[in-house]
């Protein structure tokens, strides 16, 4: 009997049992090249038909606590979705520095030099989950994936994550008749009053618009 | 470990997510997404592996599932219009494979493949009230009958009378859970010989999955 016939047999049953077997480690377990690919076939056959086994509630847990679920599900609850995790690893993986991810970002955009500084910090902000994602333009997506070796599509996932778990903001507006209603108003006018006569923002500039000015930025 | 008695969920979990995203009720979808999340977790995290096949390094492996699971997660929500287990399988199968190439395309630059589209299989709800718990002998029947999904169930009820006769009783009693001392004890087999009909039935299962797939 060939070491194949074993190693699917564990596998099946560890998974039937529902003891979590590893893929990685029972395909390790047999020889690189054929025999190993004949194993990965016969094993993603048996994923594709098995039953998903009936976790008890501790097995459940321990899930749940693996770091991958665990921030998936944490990431779900934030605005910037998987960013902070997965665009530092893949930087890593690249072997850029965050100075060096923003020069190559100039570098493509034809930016100018000066542009640099302020690029790491917004590639800086992205990493920390303080740039929306979905305010960030398809264009760069499309560069910082090739950069770092994922699709666009990818990154947007990773940043887009919990957008949809979310209930939408509320677009109307509570009005509560207690109290001094009076003298908020007041106040709210005159915080209007003072921003209509405060001069525009300036406009956004390439940089600007690359990471805050929307998917078409 | 398997709970003795436990019913599996994964079905009612897709059933009751389904409902809520039709419903457009955040807070029932995230939960039940959330339940999704860890039941799909092993599978996706062994359709990666059975992918690359050893080529990634643990952490490229990682990042790899972690990937998939970020599209998984958020697929379910935008764009899944399956309602069962087995065609959420399938479209995770293709995901992670798709995942995997993107990863390994940028850690290999020399290999560069080819493969199918990341968002194959995903496109783009029954009511739902608060239902007893899944724990209730009721809800439990419904859901050991429905525990594969229509399109797996499908599949092996057209492939299984296909597969000569040991095999297939071999695969049955796999599909049972039965170990192979079991199986030998059942059908008057020796071990070695159950094991080598468990592969060539896999093998077969293969064969006609490709065929009923294409």
């Amino acid at each position: 009997m060939s070491t194949i016939e074993h190693v699917l047999s564990d596998f099946i049953e560890a998974w039937s049992a529902g003891r979590r077997p590893s893929v990685r480690e029972h395909l390790a377990r047999v020889p690189e090249g054929a025999e190993r690919d004949e194993l990965a076939e016969q094993i993603t056959t048996w994923l594709e038909v098995a039953p998903t086994p009936p976790f008890d509630d501790a097995t459940r847990a321990e899930i749940r606590a693996e770091p991958i679920v665990r921030d998936v599900l944490q990431a779900a609850g934030t605005d910037a979705g998987l960013w902070p995790t997965v665009v530092p690893a893949l930087r890593a993986r690249a072997g850029l520095s965050v100075g060096q991810l923003a020069a190559r970002l100039v570098e493509r955009f034809g930016l100018a030099t000066g542009d640099q500084e302020r690029t790491a910090d917004y590639l800086q902000r992205l990493e920390a989950g303080r740039l929306e994602p979905s305010r960030v333009s398809r264009r760069l997506l499309g560069a910082l994936g090739e950069l770092l070796g994922a699709s666009a599509a990818t990154l947007a996932d990773a940043g887009l994550l919990g957008g949809g778990l979310r209930p939408a903001a509320s677009g109307g507006t509570l009005f509560r008749g207690g109290g001094d209603a009076e003298a908020w108003v007041a106040q709210d006018i005159e915080a209007l009053s003072v921003a209509a006569m405060s001069p525009a923002p300036p406009e956004l500039d390439e940089l600007d618009r690359l990471f805050t000015g929307g998917p078409d930025g | 470990m398997v709970g003795h008695g436990a019913v599996r969920r994964d079905e009612e979990h897709l059933r009751r997510f389904l409902a809520a995203r039709d419903r457009g009720d955040a807070g029932e979808m995230q939960r039940w997404w959330s339940e999704l999340v860890i039941d799909v977790f092993d599978r996706m995290d062994g359709f990666v592996a059975t992918a690359h096949r050893g080529r990634l390094d643990a952490e490229e492996h990682e990042l790899a599932v972690q990937l998939s699971m970020a599209r998984f997660a958020r697929n379910l929500v935008e764009t899944f219009e399956g309602v069962s287990m087995g065609q959420l399988v399938n479209a995770t199968r293709t995901l992670a494979r798709g995942i995997c190439m993107d990863v390994q395309r940028s850690s290999v630059r020399a290999r560069r493949h080819e493969g199918p589209s990341l968002d194959e299989g995903w496109q783009g709800g029954d009511e739902d009230r608060p239902a007893p718990a899944w724990e209730a002998g009721a809800a439990a029947d419904r859901f050991e009958r429905d525990e594969r999904g229509a399109e797996v169930r499908d599949f092996l009820g057209w492939a299984l009378p296909q597969v000569k006769e040991q095999r297939r009783r071999v695969l049955e009693l796999t599909f049972h859970g039965a170990a192979v001392p079991e199986i030998a004890a059942e059908l008057a087999i020796t071990e070695g010989n159950a094991h080598q009909l468990r592969s060539r039935g896999m093998k077969d299962l293969k064969r006609l999955k490709e065929s009923y797939d294409a």
